[in-house]
Order: C-alpha cells, then sequence, then structure tokens
C-alpha cells in the first residue's frame, strides 16, 4: 500500500511502482524503541559538547597570557637593552632575546600539541607551571 | 638521523655557549666580590649558580628525554629547553638589581 511519502516520489504510470512493491519513505521508528535508544548518546553528546567548550575556553585564556607575555618579551627584544662589547657575545646576547620572544608560543603550542591526551587540570597546571616561568621581569622593571 | 645530529651539535654550542657564559659571569661575580670585600646573597648565590648549571642540566634532560622521540619532537624539545634557558638568563641579567645579588 502507497503512503503520501511513496505517491511525492514516484508519478503516475511508472511501471515500477504498478510491479513491485518498494517503499521510498524511511520506516519510522516504533514508539517502544525510539525513547531509549535516543535518550543516551543525546545526553552524551551534551556532557561531551560542554567539557569541548570548557577545555576550549580554558585553553583560549591560557593562550591569551601567552600572548601577553611573548608580546612583553618582544617589546624587551626590540628594545635590546644591553650592549655587549664583544661581538660573539652581542650575537649570542640578541639570539637569546629572541628565543625568550618564541619560548612563549613553544611552551603554549607543546602543552597544546604534546599534552593533548592529558586531563584539563594537569594541563592548566602545566600552563601555569610555563607561564611563572616565562614571567617577562626584564619587561615589568623596565615598564614599572 | 642526519637532522637528529644536526639539532644535536647547534644544540650542544648554543647550552655550551650558555654554560661558558654562565661561568663568566660566575667568575665576573666572584672577582667583584672579592674587590669590593662583600659577601653573596644567598639569592646571588643561586642566581650565579643557576646560570652555571640549568643549561648544562636541560642539555643533559634533553638528551635523556629525546632517547626515544621521533625527529620532530627531538628538535622541538631542543628548542624549547633553549627558549627557558634563554628566557631565565635574562631574567637573572635583566632583571635582578645588585643589590639583591651582593650582601651590603
Amino acid at each position: 500500500m502507497s503512503t503520501p511519502d511513496d505517491d511525492a516520489l514516484t508519478w503516475a504510470g511508472d511501471p515500477d511502482r504498478e510491479t513491485t512493491n518498494i517503499t521510498w519513505s524511511a520506516p519510522k521508528a516504533t514508539k517502544a524503541s525510539s525513547p531509549r535508544r535516543l535518550s543516551r548518546p543525546r545526553s552524551g553528546r551534551i556532557e561531551t559538547a560542554t567539557s569541548a567548550n570548557v577545555e576550549l575556553i580554558a585553553t583560549a585564556v591560557f593562550a591569551a597570557a601567552f600572548l601577553l607575555i611573548t608580546v612583553a618579551w618582544l617589546i624587551s627584544a626590540l628594545r635590546n637593552p644591553l650592549e655587549i662589547a664583544d661581538p660573539l657575545g652581542n650575537v649570542m646576547f640578541i639570539v637569546g632575546l629572541w628565543a625568550a620572544v618564541l619560548a612563549g608560543p613553544l611552551v603554549c603550542g607543546g602543552v597544546i600539541v604534546l599534552a593533548k591526551r592529558l586531563s584539563l587540570a594537569k594541563r592548566s597546571v602545566l600552563f601555569v607551571l610555563g607561564i611563572l616561568v616565562l614571567m617577562p621581569w626584564p619587561y615589568l622593571e623596565w615598564a614599572s | 638521523m642526519i637532522v637528529r645530529i644536526v639539532t644535536l651539535v647547534v644544540s650542544l654550542l648554543l647550552y655550551g655557549y650558555a654554560t661558558w657564559s654562565g661561568v663568566g659571569n660566575f667568575l665576573g661575580v666572584q672577582n667583584q666580590r672579592l674587590q669590593l670585600g662583600l659577601d653573596l646573597t644567598p639569592v646571588g648565590w643561586a642566581s650565579t649558580l643557576t646560570l652555571v648549571l640549568l643549561p648544562a642540566l636541560l642539555f643533559v634532560a634533553c638528551i635523556v628525554i629525546t632517547l626515544r622521540m621521533r625527529v620532530s619532537h627531538t628538535v622541538f624539545t631542543f628548542a624549547l629547553g633553549f627558549a627557558i634557558v634563554s628566557v631565565v638568563t635574562l631574567d637573572i641579567v635583566l632583571a635582578l638589581p645588585l643589590t639583591a645579588i651582593f650582601a651590603t
């Protein structure tokens, strides 16, 4: 017996419609089975989405902190606060300044990429440790 | 393999220079201390010794950590270690006042 969906997807005179018993509409779920099957995946999906949002927000906040640290070190590097008479010493000092600029992205990226299997709490500890180690004291002293 | 060797050699030069520079700084501070007849504060001792020990210890730690790592992770770890050495060195050299190093 044809349903309204079948009527919409076929046309009069279609030989398949008349000779075969194909139904084009998707089978409807029975009332007994549908609520149980759908309730669990739905709640799991919501929980996963919430924890993913929390992780994303926490990562964004820490990344912003690392961005500030990087900008502070960049200002220190561009200011070039020390002139060393020894040419090799001067070059190595400048290399060190720019390595300090790269430290922020390296630590932040390292925690995000290499420690992605760790829990959010452990990753947060790593982020905080990184921020404490990379604190730009020369910039803070200069700016204050 | 070649990338790993190049990474090790470049890192040896960078970390080695940082250690050498730390030794020079340590000797310079000791020289100043003797000339001025002053003693070093605990912060002074800790900072001057950190400049010597940190690069060497981090280099050894990087070698141990990266023994079974992929090449890309090895390069990353050595770069990260040198960046941390640079940050700590600059913190001590640029931000630590002389009054925190010498006991007056």
